[in-house]
């Protein structure tokens, strides 16, 4: 009884320990996963802000360009 | 005697089923992790095979548009072999021919493009969007109106995710997948509207150049050519340096979302 007692003690720690060591494993995974789309999407909106203002350069450049050849349009 | 024998084989007999169970119980959860780790190591190989091939589709996707563009763009050199400025030369490197202009509905013209921001497409929708290699799992997102076709071909549905298991995700981190998705959306849409605007700028350029031509042949000042010629040379600094940070979009964010 007492070895019965004794191995179903263990047998619960074994699982446990087991089934943290795979809990611990996904929120590694999930973390590294997180930490990539957070440096990607800094990325993305460094990168946007660029283009817009660029964008906004040629839009102004476009309505210069209008200007100077409106009577000839 | 016999019953002293008996007592020490029995108490032999229960040290070994214990150690026995002992070992089958570790031989059992080493297994079974060993599989859960087999598992985990199978999708992953299976997730990067899939992104693999998305990738060989996407290259001969590039490659075929490219050709189609090549051709285009060689058309168009042949009619503008008469003005030889820088930006024919940036053309025909083709920079930015990884986006289709299929892919948005901008078509500027003189008349619409004073009014392009109420033109501008700001229409954004809430699709749910499939992720993993066997679109397992899902978030909603929002969507530009002209992404939504590309969206459904790869899988996805209009509206907001029903309910549904996302397999042990954690809420933190589905949350985080949500934000990601959304900025490459907000990300893909200035893109193709920058590739517009680009591609109306060299539209606009080849026309200004030609009238500048018919300008000096009908003996037009000096002073004004040299103006006009002017904003055309900013223009083209601009339209190059438009381009060039496309490309660098281009790069970030085609394939992204597939």
């Amino acid at each position: 009884m007492k070895n019965l007692k004794w191995l179903a003690s263990l047998a619960t720690i074994v699982i446990l320990t087991g089934s943290s060591c795979t809990g611990k494993n996904n929120n590694q995974t999930e973390e590294i996963e997180i930490k990539t789309m957070d440096s990607t999407s800094k990325s993305i909106n460094e990168m946007v802000e660029k283009l817009d203002e660029q964008t906004k350069n040629v839009e102004s450049s476009l309505e210069k360009l209008d200007a100077e050849f409106k009577n000839n349009n | 005697m016999r019953n002293l024998k008996t007592i020490i084989n029995i108490s032999t007999m229960k040290k070994y089923i214990t150690g026995l169970s002992l070992f089958l119980l570790f031989v059992t959860v080493i297994t079974l992790t060993s599989f859960q780790q087999d598992d985990r190591n199978k999708n992953q190989n299976k997730n990067n095979q899939d992104k693999k091939e998305k990738n060989n589709q996407g290259k001969k996707e590039k490659i075929s548009t490219k050709s189609e563009s090549d051709d285009k763009m060689d058309q168009k050199s042949k009619k503008d072999k008469n003005n030889n400025s820088p930006m024919d030369n940036e053309k025909g490197k083709g920079h930015y021919k990884k986006i289709n202009s299929k892919d948005y509905d901008y078509n500027w013209t003189i008349e619409n493009f004073k009014d392009r921001n109420k033109n501008k497409n700001n229409e954004k929708v809430l699709i749910c969007h499939k992720f993993n290699s066997n679109n397992e799992s899902q978030v909603t997102i929002r969507v530009s109106s002209n992404a939504i076709k590309a969206h459904m071909n790869h899988g996805d549905i209009m509206g907001e995710c029903p309910p549904f298991d996302n397999k042990g995700y954690s809420n933190n981190y589905l949350k985080n997948r949500t934000d990601y998705y959304n900025t490459i959306e907000v990300g893909r849409d200035q893109m193709y509207y920058s590739q517009s605007i680009l591609d109306y700028a060299l539209e606009r350029l080849t026309g200004s150049r030609q009238q500048l031509v018919v300008m000096q042949n009908n003996n037009m000042p000096v002073a004004e050519i040299e103006k006009k010629q002017e904003t055309i040379v900013v223009l083209e600094k601009n339209v190059s340096l438009l381009e060039t940070l496309i490309n660098v979009a281009a790069n970030i964010l085609v394939d992204k979302l597939q």
